[in-house]
């Protein structure tokens, strides 16, 4: 069939009347008019895809200006928001297209459209994920505020799934994956407890660190180059339970998308992606809340209106119960000794829409984890005590202004504070003397920024805005106290210039310009000072991402970003992620982190829209990454020392290619995801300035999430993974050390190690499989989930660290250094229990 | 801090088990080990390094028919002699002098030659020392008084570390063999408090650590610290600990050795190095240990000792 066939066939249908739920027509009309795809004869007839009737337009379809640019002169503007039509909550990235000129939108974060078209009358198609897609027809006698409520979707496990399809080629953004709660909510979890971030480790591109744990390793970063936005502002310690879990409660989240290249010009200051969370905004209209029970911990949300369609509030709190569960065990016992550990977090969120045009939010977020232990030590002269506490907290608080000012540009407004503490303090008590020594660390930061989305015509799309950030790192601030009858009180504080205060300053423009029907382009510049201690350091960072239709289906994409990251973390461990890490900020003697990355890839949609296909290529240069230096440990504080003395910098390069392919509809839904990356990292100062491989680096990753819808009521998941074992740096030989003692000859010999080439040994592959039920029953007054299955189901013996250990310690004359393996995750099967009012 | 990493591995609760890796090839090194001071003769150990995982004796790693050979700048000091277990030796009984720059040249068949330098610091001027009773405090099971000692020394410029080990006759309880001319001194260790910036063992001195700092150090071998606060200048420490009564025959001396060890930068980093690559764990980078041999692994690192007399009273 030939395409002019096949565009007359589609134009001929879509204006012929047909009586169709409107769910079960969506797929066509995203077909036929957001990406044009070409449909094909069997499919309509067969009905797997219908011809809506849905376009009334009274306009020459050939105009010169539709479907590249507009004669703006008589130009009329529809703007305004789109919201969910039961909870009243914006919709972040809503297609609103005008099919008849083949030109579109999608809502920002804050749910607004601006379409400005030559035409007095218009048929907007709005459409997003999980929503019944809307069709409006308006006359247009001047500019025209339009509020769209978009009905979910009811799901029918025979018709369609209601998807953006088509999505992936109309937008410019590449190597960007959003994912909904909705979607994040159904795959198996460690332990039950449902972790947004770990989620994104099954995504090409991502790796994941140390079992279990959720760091982000997105194209060869680290880490603390990932830049975590929870409603606009950054969070730096992102995990609870050492890194465990995230400290995200998904119930309070409303959607997460993650970058990992091609960054716009908005983003920066961070080199290797952007992820973004975006809290629930609280149901407008009717009160109602969740709550559930796992092992681990429980949870519950509560959210409704405050004035009715007019504010709302949402506040959702977790907590574990890990001390609790111990508690009895300790009492059994006996003895005065205690420990425990335990967490929390709380998300809050209010929003009043004061009026047609403004709209302000605030969102608060706290965490805290806190392991302790104390032992008591009795004697006839008294009880003496040692105890022991590790805490980190998160703090977020974000007010954001929405002013929509004329038709075509929107005003966001954002002052916002984070901060982040750790403490580790230890107390001994004796019986005439108390010893307390702490170590605080953490950052604090001051939020402000303004960005504008002006939207003058439908071949720009601009944004522009500036910002500032005061930053205070508390580098570790080490002090020790000391009182009692029995010594000289005692009160230092070892790391005097522990609090470094820095000034980052930063503006970005940015344009998304529809070049011709084909082309697009969004090129932009991100510009940022950042001044600490009487050094400025300034960056102008170009950024730009070209998409090229090639026909219906297929959309090549290409970009390039330059990065720039003010901040460095100092981390304590290769195995997990501990708070005591520090984050330090680029000084005199530290510079900046850099990265520049170039992307190219092709998007596909298969079987008649029933798979997306995302192939991706890319390189990343980072310049100025720290590690410590050789000799040094985190942990080892020495009073003179600066942690700027400790650090080396270097360089590092990653390279690889991305597939991902995704089915968003019917029973079986899901991803596979596939990545061959390779990652080093090269060091004047360290490895004899050879390049080693990347503490993660990991040749083959490959990810498949699957959601099997059976029934009405019941839903399996299943994930497997498999990587490349993990690069470990182990000790190759042995040979035996004097611990020499002046005086006395007495000395005693120890195994010790010798170690090769950073990171040449490799762990054994990793591999597992997570599975899970879930059964959903509607009671008069709630809907109850009861979810069940396993994490790591054929229980693999996993590698999590392995290390050299003495094999028959205390026997001097026959030590010697075996390798040993520790397992952290053996099957664990999991059962939770929720309940939505 | 470590104590962190216990209750880390006490969350994840994993197993252990013990797994073969096929390492890389590993080609071994010659080790030499050598602490010198100028109150002991030159003596050098002599190992090579295995493979990881070959459960091998340590007796058949000692390295035999080496030259070993003590060299101040152009001048050969000493030839020292395999005395046997790798252990090579002055023959002709020489000591090392303080200040004094030494190289050691190791030559085994077969082998590039081994080459390392260092000297041992001065002896620290001592300018006041005494030994107080402060009473007695327990009569069972012997006599126990608490006493304070104390000891004034200068420093000279620059990073230098100390210890100091106290030391008491006792001839019936020999438990090591003393490079002082008795040799038969017990070390006291019941310390009840060890003085500001005074630290229990050498790792806890070089870094901020939680153990006994300054405070009391019962059981405590060896007290270090570093001259970070006193760079320069004089220092003055006392301590109190508590002794068993002259009243006790077993002692046969009245006296108290109190030794107080300078040591040199190779000393200290070799032995720095060497107790945090001991702690190697899951959670803690790899650690390797320092080594001023050329051609080889291991230490050639001087040390001093400066030794007063307190007379111990009733």
């Amino acid at each position: 069939m030939s395409r002019i066939f096949k565009k007359t066939y589609i134009e001929e249908m879509c204006l012929y009347p047909l009586t169709l739920n409107l769910y079960r027509i969506s797929p066509v009309i995203l077909f036929c008019y957001l990406v044009q795809v070409q449909v094909s004869i069997a499919d309509c007839v067969s009905g797997n895809t219908s011809c809506p009737n849905v376009i009334s337009v009274h306009h020459d379809r050939h105009h010169p200006s539709a479907g590249t640019g507009m004669n703006i002169d008589n130009a009329n503007t529809v703007s305004g928001f789109v919201r969910d039509a039961e909870s009243g909550e914006n919709l972040t990235g809503a297609s609103v297209y005008a099919p008849h000129y083949e030109i579109g939108t999608t809502t920002n974060r804050y749910g607004f459209f601006s379409l400005t078209l030559n035409a007095d009358s218009v048929s907007l198609v709005i459409s997003h994920v999980g929503y019944t897609p809307q069709i409006v027809h308006r006359q247009l006698e001047g500019d025209l505020r339009l509020n769209i409520l978009l009905e979910p979707a009811i799901v029918d496990l025979d018709a369609v799934e209601i998807v953006a399809d088509g999505s992936m080629l109309e937008t410019l953004q590449m190597s960007e994956i959003t994912l909904s709660v909705a979607q994040i909510e159904t795959l198996p979890a460690l332990a039950g407890e449902i972790d947004i971030l770990k989620t994104l480790q099954l995504l090409p591109g991502v790796q994941s660190g140390t079992e279990g744990t959720t760091g982000l390793y997105v194209r060869g970063g680290s880490p603390d180059q990932n830049l975590i936005l929870l409603d606009g502002v950054p969070v730096y310690n992102p995990n609870h339970l050492f890194g465990f879990l995230s400290v995200f409660n998904e119930d309070a989240i409303k959607d997460v998308s993650l970058i990992k290249g091609g960054f716009p010009a908005r983003y920066g200051g961070r080199l290797s992606s952007i992820v973004e969370l975006s809290m629930k905004e609280g149901d407008l209209n009717q009160y109602k809340g969740t709550a559930s029970a796992g092992l681990v911990a429980s949870s519950f949300t509560v959210e409704g209106p405050i004035l009715k369609d007019q504010a709302s509030f949402m506040v959702a709190a977790r907590r574990t119960y890990i001390d609790l569960l111990a508690l009895p065990f300790q009492i059994i016992g006996g003895g005065d000794s205690r420990g425990g550990y335990y967490f929390y977090d709380l998300s809050a969120k209010a929003n009043y829409l004061v009026s047609e045009k403004d709209r302000i939010y605030l969102s608060v977020y706290t965490s805290h984890d806190r392991g302790y232990e104390r032992e008591v030590y009795s004697s006839t002269e008294g009880k003496t005590s040692v105890s022991d506490e590790l805490g980190w907290r998160n703090l977020t608080i974000t007010s954001r202004w929405n002013r929509v000012l004329g038709s075509r540009l929107f005003v966001n407004t954002l002052i916002g504070v984070t901060r982040y503490r750790s403490r580790f303090q230890e107390e001994q008590g004796g019986i005439n003397e108390v010893q307390h020594i702490s170590f605080l660390s953490g950052i604090t930061d001051g939020i402000g920024r303004i960005d504008f989305d002006f939207i003058p015509n439908p071949t720009h799309y601009i944004r522009f805005g500036f910002g500032s950030t005061i930053h205070s790192y508390h580098t570790g601030a080490f002090s020790e106290r000391r009182s009692g009858t029995d010594v000289v009180p005692f009160d230092t504080l070892f790391t005097p210039d522990y609090l470094t205060r820095g000034l980052e300053l930063h503006a970005y423009v940015e344009d998304k310009i529809r070049l011709t029907s084909r082309i697009a382009v969004n090129a932009g510049v991100h510009a940022s000072n950042f001044s600490v201690k009487e050094r400025h350091y300034r960056s102008i960072q170009p950024r730009i991402g070209v998409r090229f239709n090639l026909g219906a289906k297929t959309a090549a994409k290409m970009s390039f970003a330059s990065m720039r990251q003010y901040v460095h973390v100092l981390t304590a461990t290769s195995s997990a992620s501990f708070p005591l890490d520090l984050w330090v900020p680029a000084t005199d003697h530290v510079r900046p982190q850099e990265a520049i990355q170039l992307a190219a890839g092709l998007n596909r949609i298969l079987g008649g829209g029933l798979y997306h296909l995302s192939v991706e290529g890319f390189y990343k240069d980072i310049n100025h990454v720290i590690e410590y230096k050789d000799g040094t440990r985190h942990y080892d504080y020495t009073p003179s020392d600066n942690w700027q003395n400790r650090v080396t910098s270097g360089r590092g390069t990653s390279y690889g290619g991305e597939l991902f392919i995704q089915k968003k509809r019917g029973r079986i839904t899901g991803w596979a995801g596939y990545s061959l990356t390779k990652t080093n990292r090269e060091f004047a100062e360290l490895n004899g300035g050879r390049p080693f491989p990347h503490r993660y680096d990991r040749l083959h990753d490959v990810s498949l999430a699957i959601d099997w819808h059976w029934k009405e009521s019941t839903k399996f998941a299943v994930i497997w993974v498999y990587g490349t074992g993990q690069a470990v740096w182990l000790p190759l030989g042995q040979s035996y050390g004097l611990l020499h003692e002046p005086i006395l000859t007495s000395n005693n010999t120890a195994p010790i190690r010798i170690y090769g080439d950073r990171n040449s040994f490799r762990m054994p592959a990793y591999h597992r499989l997570d599975i899970a039920v879930h059964r959903t029953r509607e009671l008069k007054w709630a809907k109850r989930q009861l979810s069940f299955g396993a994490y790591n189901a054929y229980n693999r013996r996993n590698a999590f660290v392995i290390q050299a250990t003495e094999a028959l310690p205390g026997n001097p004359e026959e030590q010697h250094l075996i390798f040993q393996r520790t397992t952290a995750f053996p099957i664990i099967p999991f059962v939770t229990y929720k309940l939505e009012i | 801090m470590r104590r962190i990493s216990i209750l880390l591995l006490l969350i994840v609760l994993g197993c252990e088990t013990m797994i073969e890796i096929d390492p890389p090839e590993y080609e071994t090194e010659l080790v030499a080990t050598s602490h010198f001071s100028p109150d002991s003769i030159w003596s050098v150990t002599l190992h090579r390094s295995a493979s990881i995982g070959v459960k091998q004796d340590v007796s058949d790693l000692y390295v035999e028919g080496a030259s070993v050979k003590i060299i101040s700048g152009t001048t050969l000091i000493d030839s020292l002699v395999h005395q046997g277990s790798g252990r090579y030796k002055s023959s002709a009984s020489k000591y090392p002098l303080p200040e004094t720059s030494y190289t050691l040249h190791i030559d085994v068949p077969g082998q590039s030659r081994l080459q390392a330098s260092s000297s041992a610091p001065p002896r620290t001027l001592i300018t006041d020392y005494g030994i107080e009773l402060l009473g007695s405090i327990i009569e069972v099971p012997e006599p126990l008084g608490m006493y304070r000692i104390w000891i004034e020394f200068g420093d000279a410029p620059g990073t230098n570390m100390y210890s100091i080990g106290v030391y008491r006759f006792r001839p019936e309880q020999t438990l090591g063999q003393s490079v002082v001319p008795d040799s038969a001194y017990q070390r006291e260790d019941r310390f009840v408090s060890i003085g500001p910036g005074w630290y229990c063992g050498f790792q806890s001195a070089l870094e901020i650590d939680t153990e006994f700092r300054g405070g009391a150090g019962l059981g405590c071998e060896m007290l270090a610290v570093t001259d970070r606060y006193f760079d320069g200048q004089k220092h003055a420490w006392s301590a109190t600990l508590e002794l068993y009564t002259p009243a006790d025959e077993s002692y046969g001396k009245n006296e108290l050795l109190l030794v107080l060890t300078s040591y040199s930068n190779d000393y200290v980093e070799y032995t720095r190095t060497l107790l945090e690559n001991r702690e190697s764990g899951p959670f803690l980078e790899p650690f390797s240990v320092y080594s001023n041999v050329d051609g080889g692994l291991g230490i050639f690192a001087g040390y001093t000792n400066t030794t007063v007399i307190l007379p111990l009273t009733e």
